[in-house]
């Protein structure tokens, strides 16, 4: 593989995760900030809603750093 | 006892530039957690250092015997590898001294890059190799960071803009401890092997290890993790103050992108074996992240600064590394020669330090 090669996969990688990573992240922080408003305003359905998306979030941001310790150990 | 001599001296240059690069590189790493007050500045530190640590034992693949690919590994001899060294963490400690943050595997390459030109010439430099794994990457790293960290945070401020900025805050603050581990421990696993193949290689051209399979020793991994980790704990304060606040102001969602986006840069090369300067990364990710938000944010003669020492940064490591070299073959080579180097630099370190100590108004008054 040619050094333009790896150049162009460093790149579209390197976008993905990074864009990917901070994005469910947010959408995490979101979905907490916004179950905890829902909570307090009764709004039980709401609340389950984005308690389920910050956990589902949650859980791709784990794997993230699971993958990203994969990747130092098999470097 | 003259070969054992010269083997203690390359040792211990390449133990002080692993703890050069700690507290120069790593400055880097925890800067946005303490600027955006994630972590106190000693637990940031001090979390660094630790990880910088345990990242050094993570991997063990030496293949990074200095500057592969980029000169003729079989020209090099312990007298090019200690000025090398010697260029390196010369120019580590100028860059820490303005505050300036710039790659220490730069410098190192830069220093036996200049060596081995002022030693055997340049037919032993490979040139497209010095393209292809330095230069190309040190333009990629910082504008690919720049890019990455921009796009995510103008999404991460769609996302979260309108929600009520405590608790925002205090959930980017907490992926900032994650987002800021990942890089240390990542620092740790590329850079302390740095060191751990400077000295393998010494031991194999002493003679100690077998040249055909040279097996790391543990004393080697234990001693450059702990210079890492020591140089890490010992703080690049002045370096941090400059990627915390002097480049932009930051908050803690730019904190997490600039972060976030830069762990992920470095793992995604490291994925495809494609290294890149953490430094280059983590600035490119800084200023990405400010200038997303408001261009006017970025203090861009700062980065100007910054990218100013990452073009000197082979060339002047380099120079130092030929004039060191220089002084070694003039002083006969074999051990005297580099015995006579750190002498050199022991005198140019006291004048320095005596220059300042002298007060400005003493030191016009005339002498006679």
């Amino acid at each position: 593989m040619s050094d333009l090669d790896h150049l162009f996969d460093v790149v579209w990688m390197g976008l993905l995760a990074g864009v990917g990573l901070t994005v469910i992240f947010s959408l995490a922080v979101a979905a907490v900030v916004r179950a905890g408003t829902a909570r307090r305003d009764g709004r039980t359905g709401a609340a389950a809603a984005h308690s389920a998306l910050a956990v589902v979030a949650g859980i791709c941001c784990v794997v993230a750093v699971a993958l990203a310790l994969v990747t130092m150990l098999h470097k | 006892m003259a070969a054992d001599l010269l083997l203690i001296l390359v040792v211990v240059a390449a133990l002080a530039f692993d703890y050069t690069n700690g507290f120069h590189d790593t400055a880097n790493v925890v800067a946005t957690s303490i600027s955006t007050r994630a972590l106190a500045p000693r637990v940031a530190i001090a979390v660094a250092a630790l990880l910088n640590f345990v990242g050094a034992f993570l991997s063990l693949e030496v293949a990074a015997t200095i500057a592969k690919g980029i000169v003729d590994s079989g020209a090099i001899t312990l007298q090019i590898v200690f000025a090398g060294l010697v260029g390196a963490i010369v120019w580590n400690l100028v860059t820490w001294w303005y505050g300036l943050p710039s790659s220490s595997s730069h410098a190192l390459i830069g220093g036996v890059v200049g060596a081995m030109l002022v030693a055997v010439g340049p037919s032993h430099i490979h040139g497209d190799g010095l393209l292809g794994k330095v230069v190309v990457p040190a333009f990629v790293a910082p504008v690919l960071a720049f890019a990455v960290a921009g796009i995510a945070i103008l999404l991460c401020y769609r996302i979260v803009g309108r929600l009520l900025p405590g608790p925002v805050t205090r959930g980017f603050r907490l992926g900032q401890v994650a987002s800021g581990s990942l890089l240390a421990l990542a620092h740790g696993t590329n850079d302390a092997q740095k060191t751990m193949g400077v000295i393998t290689l010494a031991l194999v051209a002493h003679g100690s290890l077998s040249a055909a399979d040279p097996e790391v020793p543990f004393w080697v991994v234990i001693s450059s993790a702990s210079a890492i980790a020591l140089g890490t704990y010992s703080g690049g304060w002045r370096i941090i103050r400059t990627m915390g606040s002097k480049i932009i102001k930051m908050d803690a969602a730019q904190g997490f992108a600039a972060q976030g986006s830069g762990a992920a840069v470095i793992l995604a090369a490291t994925h495809v074996g494609f290294p890149l300067s953490t430094t280059h990364v983590i600035s490119g990710g800084v200023v990405g992240a400010g200038a997303a938000k408001r261009l006017s944010a970025v203090k861009w003669g700062v980065a100007g600064n910054m990218a100013v020492a990452w073009v000197l940064t082979i060339p002047a490591a380099g120079l130092t590394g030929g004039v060191a070299y220089g002084i070694s073959a003039l002083a006969g080579g074999g051990t005297l020669g580099p015995l006579v180097v750190c002498a050199v630099l022991a005198l140019l370190t006291g004048a320095l330090l005596r220059a300042r100590r002298t007060p400005a108004a003493l030191a016009e008054e005339p002498t006679a």
